[in-house]
């Protein structure tokens, strides 16, 4: 047991009291699924980009920047902040309108269809449970390498963590835990950076060390001996790759959930632009810093392990032990969220229970039950975070997006297009990740599951929708979803919401790509023509 | 070519936000 230990122990001991006390604020059903619909911009950002940072932030993609794949990596994360804010407009607004408690309630009701309700409750099951799963692989890879302690038995303190706090007060505890969490990984990080570049000799001096030990390393193309041998085929990846991830920002269910829970459509909107900025500012430092420490590569045991390795060897104790905890935080927020939303699908989309009694006890057998599988997995299974957090993200794409963009935006999709659309979307996806995966095979990029996955999808709903007919009642539920509620057209809140997303266009105008430009440039080319003596 | 990512990177998230806005102006016109 070391210092390390302690904190991640105070602090998991500390979510769980928070549970309990917020509890005692849970009394119905729709406090526990959707926190009472009243949750302000603040607890919506704080849950998005919780939800959303996970040890998949702290170790998977800075593990790929350490390992020299920095640009290409960097293009997805820009990317991926659009994706909130179409997410949030054109997607997340219509969600909260539909006052559903999951989205697979939203699909089944706007397509009239229990069996499109049960379809996409197994596919976000699914895809939540890899998540986890990969999530715990990251907590338990984390604490046994920093505490000394046993891997399962970290694992097993961080499961019941997060199983008594959804258990006990549900999406509302999340919410507000997701929050606070979400404060202690963002002030631990900033602080850590800084500190961190500051070891290492400063900004500039360090991306010198370590272009003159690999030019390629902060190139646009990035390290061509990691993924793809050419830098138009790394382009192609990062393209590829940052239109999935805007896809999951805009739609994935632990991210749109949240919308669910706002206290009107304008919050939906804010947040998501407040998210935007947090996540992409978020993914810009820590990965930047990861990529600096290959100074120190002789003594990192690996990729993931970059920024662990230097908050116990570059940080004075405290810090160190507030970054650990901080990074514990975004995983266990993670998993909250995952966890919450399956037990909510369990007892809403799979079993359809209606008595609001009846669907918490279920949900909450179904928390447990969801535990149970994903400590038995992590048992079995070796830690492989980055590649199983790109299935999940990748999977869920595949299956819904197509069917979200429709479910709003076509009046001629009916049940059908929308049911063969997300299985063949989630069949096609899923069998080219297993098959390429089982027989080891290196597929081109054309042939990656993400595309397959969107293609069997979309073809598979433009079939059946030239076959079949929408209903009345599923055109009279579409007409019902673009009717703005009265209570919307408030004059100040337009105002404040239209300034918001101006704010975003700053940020796409100066801000990310603008450091890359402005700061980027000079900074990491300088170095690669004048290299360090 | 990193100028040229950094400029179709910025023109993308406006375009994003310039699509929000647009509907959103469209979506709170007629004031009710």
């Amino acid at each position: 047991m070391n210092v390390y230990f302690i904190g991640m122990a105070i602090s998991m001991v500390l979510y769980i009291v928070a549970g309990f006390f917020i509890s005692k604020r849970v009394r119905n059903a729709n406090d526990f699924f959707v926190a009472g619909r009243n949750a302000p911009t603040i607890l919506i950002v704080g849950s998005l980009v919780a939800s959303y940072c996970s040890t998949g932030l702290f170790m998977g993609d800075a593990g790929e920047a350490y390992a020299g794949f920095f640009s290409p990596f960097m293009i997805t994360v820009i990317m991926q902040t659009a994706g909130y804010l179409l997410g949030s407009v054109f997607f997340g607004r219509y969600l909260r309108r539909s006052e559903a408690t999951t989205i697979p309630e939203f699909f089944g009701k706007r397509y009239e269809s229990k069996k499109l309700q049960k379809l996409a409750a197994v596919t976000a099951i699914v895809t939540m449970l890899v998540y986890m799963l990969s999530v715990m692989q990251g907590i338990g890879t984390l604490m046994s390498y920093v505490t000394g302690l046993d891997y399962n038995l970290c694992i097993l303190l961080a499961l019941l963590t997060f199983t008594v706090l959804c258990f006990v007060s549900g999406s509302k505890g999340v919410l507000i835990t997701d929050t606070i969490m979400f404060g202690i990984f963002t002030v631990s990080a900033v602080i850590s950076v800084f500190v961190i570049v500051n070891k290492l000799g400063g900004w500039v001096p360090s991306i010198q060390a370590v272009t003159a030990e690999n030019p390629d390393v902060f190139s646009w193309h990035g390290n061509l001996s990691h993924l793809y041998p050419t830098g138009a085929e790394n382009m192609i990846w990062a393209l590829m790759t940052g239109l999935t991830w805007v896809s999951v920002c805009a739609i994935g269910p632990w991210q749109s959930s949240r919308y669910l829970m706002a206290k009107n459509e304008h919050v939906v909107v804010r947040s998501a632009v407040y998210a935007a900025i947090g996540v992409g500012l978020l993914e810009f430092i820590i990965p930047t810093t990861a990529a600096l420490l290959r100074q120190h590569s002789d003594a990192i045991p690996g990729s993931s392990y970059a920024l662990i390795w230097a908050a116990t060897n570059l940080l004075p104790t405290v810090l160190g032990v507030l970054l650990l905890t901080g990074v514990l935080a975004a995983g266990i927020s993670s998993a909250t969220t995952f966890l919450s939303l399956i037990g909510s699908s369990v007892a809403v989309d799979i079993c359809g229970i209606e008595d609001d009694k009846k669907k918490l006890n279920v949900a909450r057998v179904a928390i447990v039950a969801a535990s149970a599988v994903t400590m038995l997995l992590a048992y079995f299974n070796p830690p492989q975070i980055y590649i199983v957090l790109l299935l999940s993200g990748t999977v869920v794409t595949c299956s819904w997006v197509p069917v979200c963009i429709a479910s709003v935006w076509s009046k001629r999709v009916a049940k059908e297009g929308a049911f063969w659309g997300m299985l063949c979307g989630f069949v096609g996806c899923a069998a080219v990740k297993i098959v390429g995966s089982v027989f080891k095979l290196s597929l081109p990029l054309w042939c990656d599951s993400f595309v397959v996955g969107l293609v069997a999808n979309v073809a598979a709903m433009l079939i059946a929708t030239r076959l079949t007919t929408p209903t009345e009642g599923e055109l009279l539920q579409r007409e019902k979803l673009m009717v703005i509620p009265a209570k919307e057209f408030d004059a100040k809140e337009i105002r404040i919401t239209k300034r918001t997303v101006s704010i975003f266009i700053l940020w796409g105008g100066c801000g990310r790509p603008g450091a890359s430009a402005g700061l980027g440039y000079p900074l990491y080319q300088r170095p690669v023509s004048q290299p360090a003596v | 070519m990193e100028i040229a990512i950094a400029v179709f990177l910025g023109l993308f998230l406006m375009a994003a936000a310039l699509a929000a806005l647009v509907r959103l102006n469209r979506d709170y016109k007629s004031d009710k």
